[in-house]
């Protein structure tokens, strides 16, 4: 296999510099998320104290990178990260999404983008047969998601794909994605309006060699026999029959939806699966993917996913089927992170309801269900006009409220939480939004089998040791957390799918015994379970650094205040709220699963251990 | 709505308790069927009621055998031995969770 490649892209000054990135650096972080953390922390430091780069400083570097196995036919193999200072947040900024331009990105022979500095006038960066251009974007600059891709793809050929920004991103709205097709988003964390701040609209890649592989004919049968294994899971089955939207009747019933700002916590059937489907016509796919998860919508976009129907439906209590898939398909082709969308404005709906802000700020009234002013609202924050000005600050908007809007923010490290769970009875799912390394979200450690009634032996030989099956009892969860940690960052190194990748609805899927096999017929690196967990374990810690560079500790590993202080309302997790002793009991295990002291910090001989990985990097 | 009164006489004498039953993903679409009501007999549990479903849909057993559902009752989440009460609405769900 080829050397990693990363190219150095100097926006301010059009400079691009193409390098390898050393193979020990490659052993240590493999690709995606970790070695884009391990860059992210290179060039926030190099210029001194990591908290004098504002996030949207030309020398916040914006890491565009794809997993180890991304382009290959490696089952789920779409993914990449992409990761800088966050503005939405303002600590650790970090985004993974799928779809096709990952592959096209590394055929056109860059693994990773490293981009600083700023650009003059509204740019474009063309990649293409190991060459990058850095083109006028005059022309595409204010043009929404889809249009953007379209006059892209018809100037440049069927055969490119794009990752853009929308009106969202060129105005620096805090929560802005950056999108690939019609719905594939880097959402969290604001990415988008990072970009936007270096006056970039979008990467075209147009792939052309095949990803060079070190045992071509062991990886076919690999994937072969990894996708026939995959095809019997049944939540794979299901997931290519009706995606994510099947996960809301589940949580709906449970009394665990996020319903108009968690204030409840179940909403109407209108928003069920079946209900989605209707607006349906086809199931889509990302790259070598074998679940086929996300709908075609009749009403010219893609989706919508389960988080989605959470968020821009019952979180604002919007019911009808057909006006939350419009919402969807709005969010999308603007280019703003659903999740941070519909958490930001179900927190000032509630703000209005109490009478903490009124209609001299947000200049008509805000109720909840009230489909027409939740969707101007969405255009306002992406032009950033009027209230939807105030809102496009997302959790940052605090500074404009009266002290006690923070009580009704849901949200972590001031990141509003991604997903529509309304963790107080999970307990274990109240850990992993807590100590999630970029702020409230699921997709960084989900403790899904905490919903199965599986036997001991299986939890334990799942998890290495025997542990507690109570999902609302507060004991082992700190294990399981770490676990799901360590084989989530794996996956996101190596750019799979989290739908293949073993906890997420199933013990069994692919694990870091397959990881193994996968890594070795791709690039001839051998690892062994453990050496492969070390680097989830290496990333986490990185991670955890660079969020300490900010000035982040224990303190910061928490929840929403409505999460500990008010029992949920009705069904069955009716009074189930989250102790705060207690909580602090799942800290101190967490911690100490982790390596980390009781302040949540490395000890001093790891911090010397990652710095002496990361002097590599030059 | 299905009645399934016949069946329901085979495993109890008197059916004096109507259930009805909504099948969440992925069960319902092996049936065919969202929400169905049965009769069956007084002191009838969930486990009987569960006989019956797997009697009349063969389809749907083989879901239940491959994906152990989680029972509600009303707002409880109900287990094998739970017993069945008039009007009583029961909720079959697939565990699962995710974001």
């Amino acid at each position: 296999m080829n050397k990693s490649t990363i190219a150095i892209i100097n926006l301010s000054t059009s400079e691009i510099h193409v390098d390898s990135v050393p193979d020990e650096l490659t052993r240590a972080y493999l690709g995606g998320r970790g070695m884009n953390m391990a860059y992210l922390r290179h060039y926030l430091r190099a210029h001194g104290d990591p908290r004098d780069i504002d996030a949207f400083d030309p020398r916040n570097p914006l890491i565009i990178g794809a997993g180890l196995l991304t382009g290959t036919i490696a089952p789920n193999a779409a993914r990449f990260n992409v990761s800088a200072r966050s503005p939405e947040s303002g600590i650790l900024g970090d985004s993974n999404c799928g779809g096709f331009f990952a592959a096209a990105m590394r055929k056109a022979g860059f693994d990773r983008l490293v981009i600083l500095g700023r650009a003059q006038e509204p740019s474009y960066l063309l990649l293409e047969d190991g060459k990058i251009s850095i083109l006028p974007a005059d022309r595409l600059w204010g043009t929404r998601i889809i249009e953007a891709q379209d006059q892209l793809k018809a100037k440049h050929g069927v055969g490119t794909v794009s990752a853009v920004i929308g009106p969202s991103g060129e105005n620096l709205v805090r929560m802005a994605a950056i999108m690939t097709g019609k719905k594939n988003a880097a959402g969290r964390g604001g990415m988008g309006a990072v970009m936007g701040s270096k006056n970039l609209k979008a990467i075209v890649a147009r792939g052309g060699e095949a990803i060079e592989v070190s045992q071509k004919d062991t990886l076919r049968t690999l994937r072969v026999n990894q996708q026939d294994d995959l095809k019997k899971s049944r939540i794979v089955q299901v997931l290519g029959k009706v995606g994510t939207p099947l996960l809301y009747e589940v949580s709906n019933r449970l009394g665990a939806i996020r319903t108009r700002n968690s204030q409840d916590n179940f909403f109407e059937d209108t928003l069920n699966a079946e209900e989605i489907e209707k607006f349906s016509d086809k199931m889509m796919a990302c790259t070598s993917c074998v679940v086929h998860c996300r709908h075609r919508n009749t009403l010219g976009g893609e989706g919508p996913e389960y988080s989605t129907i959470g968020l821009l439906g019952a979180n604002v209590g919007i019911a009808p089927t057909e006006q939350v898939i419009i919402l969807n398909n709005l969010v999308n082709d603007l280019g703003l992170d659903a999740s941070s969308t519909g958490t930001i404005i179900a927190w000032a709906m509630e703000l209005y309801q109490r009478g903490l802000i009124n209609d001299s700020m947000t200049g008509s009234p805000l109720r909840w269900g009230d489909y027409e002013t939740v969707h101007a609202l969405i255009e306002d924050i992406a032009y950033r006009r009027g209230f939807g000005d105030t809102l496009a600050e997302s959790s940052q908007a605090m500074r404009f409220f009266p002290p006690e809007a923070r009580d009704y923010l849901i949200a972590v490290k001031n990141l509003p939480q991604s997903d529509p769970h309304d963790v107080r009875y999970f307990k274990g799912f109240a850990l992993g939004i807590a100590v999630a390394s970029r702020g409230a979200d699921h997709l960084r450690n989900r403790p899904t089998l905490e919903v199965f009634k599986l036997p001991d032996e299986a939890r334990a030989k799942i998890y290495g040791r025997a542990n507690d099956p109570d999902p609302t009892g507060y004991k082992d969860k700190g294990l399981i957390i770490a676990w799901g940690d360590d084989i989530f960052a794996v996956g996101d190194c190596l750019g799979l799918c989290r739908f293949i990748t073993r906890g997420f609805n199933s013990p069994h899927l692919l694990g870091y015994e397959e990881f193994c096999e996968l890594i070795s017929a791709a690039t001839g690196f051998e690892y062994t379970p453990e050496t492969l967990r070390a680097v989830g374990r290496r990333t986490l810690d990185t991670e955890r650094l660079i969020n300490a560079d900010f000035g982040l500790s224990r303190a910061d590993d928490t929840l929403p205040k409505r999460y500990f202080d008010e029992p949920m309302p009705a069904r069955k997790t009716q009074g189930h709220q989250i102790d705060r002793a207690q909580f602090q009991n799942m800290l101190d295990e967490y911690y100490m699963e982790r390596g980390w002291d009781k302040n949540g910090h490395l000890p001093a001989d790891r911090i010397a251990e990652i710095n002496s990985v990361l002097s590599e990097i030059k | 709505m299905m009645n399934l009164i016949a069946n329901s006489q085979k495993i109890k004498g008197e059916c004096n308790l109507q259930i009805h039953i909504r099948l969440a993903e992925p069960f319902w679409r092996s049936v065919g069927i969202r929400d169905l009501s049965l009769n069956i007999a007084d002191g009838s549990r969930v486990s009987d009621l569960l006989a019956l479903l797997r009697k009349d849909y063969p389809a749907l057993s083989v879901e239940l055998d491959q994906s152990p559902p989680h029972i509600f009752i009303e707002d409880l989440e109900a287990d094998a031995a739970s017993f069945l009460t008039e009007g009583g609405h029961l909720h079959i769900v697939w565990p699962v969770a995710g974001g």
